[in-house]
């Protein structure tokens, strides 16, 4: 027990980089945490917001009950998939391995301690699903002793289940990885798996006609008129208690799970907390057995091979730079399944958009009441995923503490950068490509249309890796332990993924729009985007690079 | 205190790693472990620490085998790796404090040891900053440190001097001595042969994972010889 709770400790006291926080005396990374902590506080009333709202929804049309059934659903579910996200890399590190296997501890409780910490980022999602939710039906209903009572084991409980599963998903990854000599290759394609397959499961979910309702219909008569907001809400409250009724008819544990959470039938959650806990100590148990062992196989093994000197090929600079990046990126199963995911979603929608086409693939996400033109938007929907992650955003400071070898070169400036710049869009090139082609065989449009279809989504991803370097230039961190903290958890990188919604706003606006006035919303759309990346070019090239990292 | 018999570790899909490797380290004894760079020592000094684990031959420390009672084993030793990489998102007394509660050191304990320590090797002021911030020197004091919080019976080092001042170095091979002198034995490897020769009773030579020479310091290099020229014929011997 001891050595579990010294463990733990020393996995909790840097908590989404607290203790950094707590004792850094670097004013700029100060700054750069606080901006960070305030952005998640944000985030995090802006959740409580969104499900406190929700549920209040649900109480104004009448189903008020749903929420026992659907938010701790939703709090397992998100639970499950940040433990599947994190559980590879929270169970199964290579960086302190050699440290915790030459002390006097067993790997049991290390396996404990890290399955509780996962169960902490758990918890924190079922407070922010479960606290609003139920604080809006326990008061809207008029709940009894027994659901506030059980408002707190709930919470307690809800995760566990979720993380003990995710953390066998971690396991098997890391017993497939540890056997393969390609672990960067393996890890890559076993994260696109995860994330392609977690988004066509939310797709079939949302896509689902027992649970999606036809707003279309209700927002209109059958003449086709308007009809007023009391006569609209009481159509969506009457199709929503309806599509309730079904879902509990042909699913009757539905019902049953809601029971054990709203009090009716408490002994339910004590089944839940049992299993849980079984699931949780078996998952402890699997893990902890070889947990130092797989965490060895996992550092990437180099075959030595006794070298001859042969003739040697020479490169130009700007080559040899975007060489030295590909090596370092490839190196990095982190790095290149964090970054890979988008340009490989691009080709899947294009895909998709091929085996649907966009009036049906609009359709199966939901209907919305209003006219939709999906084909004045399929340029700017294709860019979003191209968008969501590029290599430059943590290019400078997955340098680290190579950063001196760059600085201490013979080198110009617009050298170093272009290579980055160059070497991922050359990244990006093949699945532009292949997206293209895709939408090119398949998609029937006009020729304005096959043409923006070409141009938008190139000039986002020259914008995309421009604005990605420029943050990675004003929010360098060159110190870091694990390469999660810039390939993932940077501020470059959180404030890159915002260049999603440049793309996203025009793909709504679009998808409303009449036709004609598309192509010039579009023209104008794509002339401000170029105009910004050239100007954020400038600004790059005219950084002093020897004072970074100082 | 540390006996080592015909042990093997090869890296799976390589020919890399040591065999046949056997020693024997007694208490009061300043072992010196000598090789090229990839000859090996890192390898053994691993595997009989437990972190790796090795495909034949025996460990025993203090009479205990480490792959039957690796707890126990660990209780006894310290090590202190070639390359200080510690968690670098602590403070240096975090982290002191961190390991003091895996061996179970008590409050009064550790906070006499932390402090003579941290006194002697001048970084008592920095133990507030984080790990991150300390330069490679301060983070080898600090893993030394750390290994030395639990009085190991036994204390493995990896090129222990690298990094390190001319003080703390000093100081280093003043507390090897004193830790000896106490009946604890040391087994560490260098590449400062001046330090071996000077320092140490016994040395073991390395090369390509086989030991070639083993034993007393005085019977290794005799008469007008150095270990620097024993070392230097060693290495260039073809056989």
């Amino acid at each position: 027990m001891n050595s579990f709770l010294t463990i733990w400790k020393s996995e909790m006291v840097n908590y989404a980089g607290l203790n950094v926080y707590r004792h850094t005396k670097d004013p700029s990374d100060r700054k750069r945490r606080t901006a960070l902590l305030c952005v998640f506080v944000f985030l995090f009333v802006v959740a409580v917001g969104y499900i406190a709202g929700a549920s209040f929804a649900f109480e104004e049309f009448g189903i008020g009950r749903v929420i026992p059934m659907l938010y701790p659903a939703l709090a397992m579910m998100i639970a499950f998939m940040i433990g599947v996200l994190k559980a590879r890399g929270n169970l199964y590190r290579v960086r302190d391995r050699e440290l915790l296997s030459s002390l006097p501890i067993r790997s049991m409780p290390v396996a404990a301690a890290r399955l509780m910490k996962m169960y902490v980022d758990g918890l924190i999602a079922a407070v922010i699903v479960i606290v609003p939710s139920f604080l809006v039906y326990g008061i809207a209903e008029h709940a009894g002793a027994t659901f506030w009572l059980m408002i707190v084991p709930a919470i307690l409980i809800l995760p566990i289940l979720p993380v003990a599963l995710a953390a066998w998903v971690g396991i098997a990854f890391a017993a497939l990885i540890a056997r393969v000599r390609h672990k960067v290759l393996a890890e890559v394609l076993l994260a696109v798996i995860v994330v392609v397959g977690m988004m066509a499961l939310s797709f079939a979910v949302t896509g689902s006609s027992t649970v999606n309702m036809n707003l279309g219909a209700i927002t209109q008569d059958q003449g086709g008129d308007k009809l007023s907001q009391k006569e609209m809400n009481d159509r969506v409250a009457k199709q929503a208690a309806e599509t309730l009724e079904k879902l509990e008819a042909k699913t009757p544990f539905v019902k049953t799970w809601g029971s054990w959470f709203s009090g009716k039938k408490p002994a339910g959650l004590l089944i839940l907390a049992t299993v849980s806990l079984a699931a949780l100590l078996i998952t402890a148990f699997v893990i902890g057995r070889n947990l130092f062992a797989i965490s060895g196989r996992l550092a990437p093994v180099t075959m030595h091979r006794d070298y001859k000197m042969t003739a040697l090929q020479s490169h130009s600079v700007l080559e040899a730079l975007v060489r030295k990046e590909a090596g370092r990126y490839f190196s990095s199963g982190l790095y290149v399944s964090n970054t890979i995911i988008g340009p490989v979603l691009a080709v899947v929608l294009a895909v998709v958009m091929a085996v649907f086409g966009p009036e049906e693939l609009i359709r199966k996400i939901g209907n919305l009441p209003v006219a939709m033109h999906p084909t004045a938007a399929l340029p700017f929907l294709l860019s979003v995923p191209f968008c969501m992650m590029t290599v430059t955003s943590s290019s400078i400071s997955a340098e680290g503490k190579n950063w001196w070898i760059t600085k201490s070169l013979p080198i110009a400036t617009g050298d170093i950068l272009n290579a980055k710049l160059l070497f991922n869009l050359l990244l990006f090139a093949p699945f532009y490509l292949v997206a293209e082609l895709v939408l090119l065989f398949t998609v029937r449009v006009g020729v304005m249309q096959r043409l923006w279809l070409l141009v938008v989504p190139l000039v986002y991803i020259v914008f995309a890796v421009v604005l990605g370097l420029f943050l990675n230039l004003r929010f360098p961190k060159f110190k870091w332990e694990n390469e999660a903290e810039v390939v993932k958890q940077s501020a470059a990188v959180a404030l890159g993924i915002l260049s999603v919604f440049t793309a996203l706003i025009p793909t709504a606006g679009l998808l409303m729009l009449p036709d004609g006035p598309a192509d010039l919303v579009t023209a104008v759309v794509v002339a401000v985007v170029a105009a910004a990346t050239v100007l954020l070019y400038h600004r790059i090239m005219n950084t002093d690079l020897l004072r970074l990292g100082d | 205190m540390l006996v080592i018999r015909d042990l093997e570790k090869i890296y799976k899909g390589t020919t890399k790693g040591v065999s046949d490797i056997s020693l024997h380290v007694e208490k009061g004894d300043i072992y010196a472990f000598i090789g090229h760079n990839g000859a090996g020592k890192t390898t053994l000094l691993k595997a009989i620490t437990g972190i790796h684990e090795f495909d034949k031959g025996t460990v025993l420390i203090d009479g205990l085998d480490i792959t039957k009672e690796p707890e126990e084993v660990k209780r006894r030793i310290a090590y202190v790796p070639d390359n200080p990489d510690i968690y670098e998102y602590m403070t240096g007394i975090q982290y002191l404090n961190f390991i003091a509660d895996v061996f179970g050191i008590s409050k009064a304990d550790r906070e006499a040891r932390i402090a003579e320590y941290a006194g002697r090797f001048e970084i008592t002021d920095s133990l507030g900053d984080l790990v991150s911030g300390y330069s490679h020197g301060m983070k080898q004091k600090l893993v030394l440190i750390s290994a030395l919080l639990h009085e190991p019976k036994l204390l493995i080092m990896d090129e222990p001097f690298v990094g390190l001042d001319p003080k703390a170095a000093f100081l280093l091979k003043e507390i090897m001595r004193s830790m000896t002198d106490a009946g604890c034995a040391i087994f560490f490897s260098t590449h400062v042969l001046d330090v071996a020769e000077k320092l140490c009773n016994k040395v073991a030579i390395i090369k390509e994972g086989h030991l070639v020479t083993s034993g007393l310091m005085s019977e290794v290099v005799k008469d007008q010889s150095s270990l620097e020229s024993i070392f230097m014929e060693t290495v260039d011997n073809k056989e």
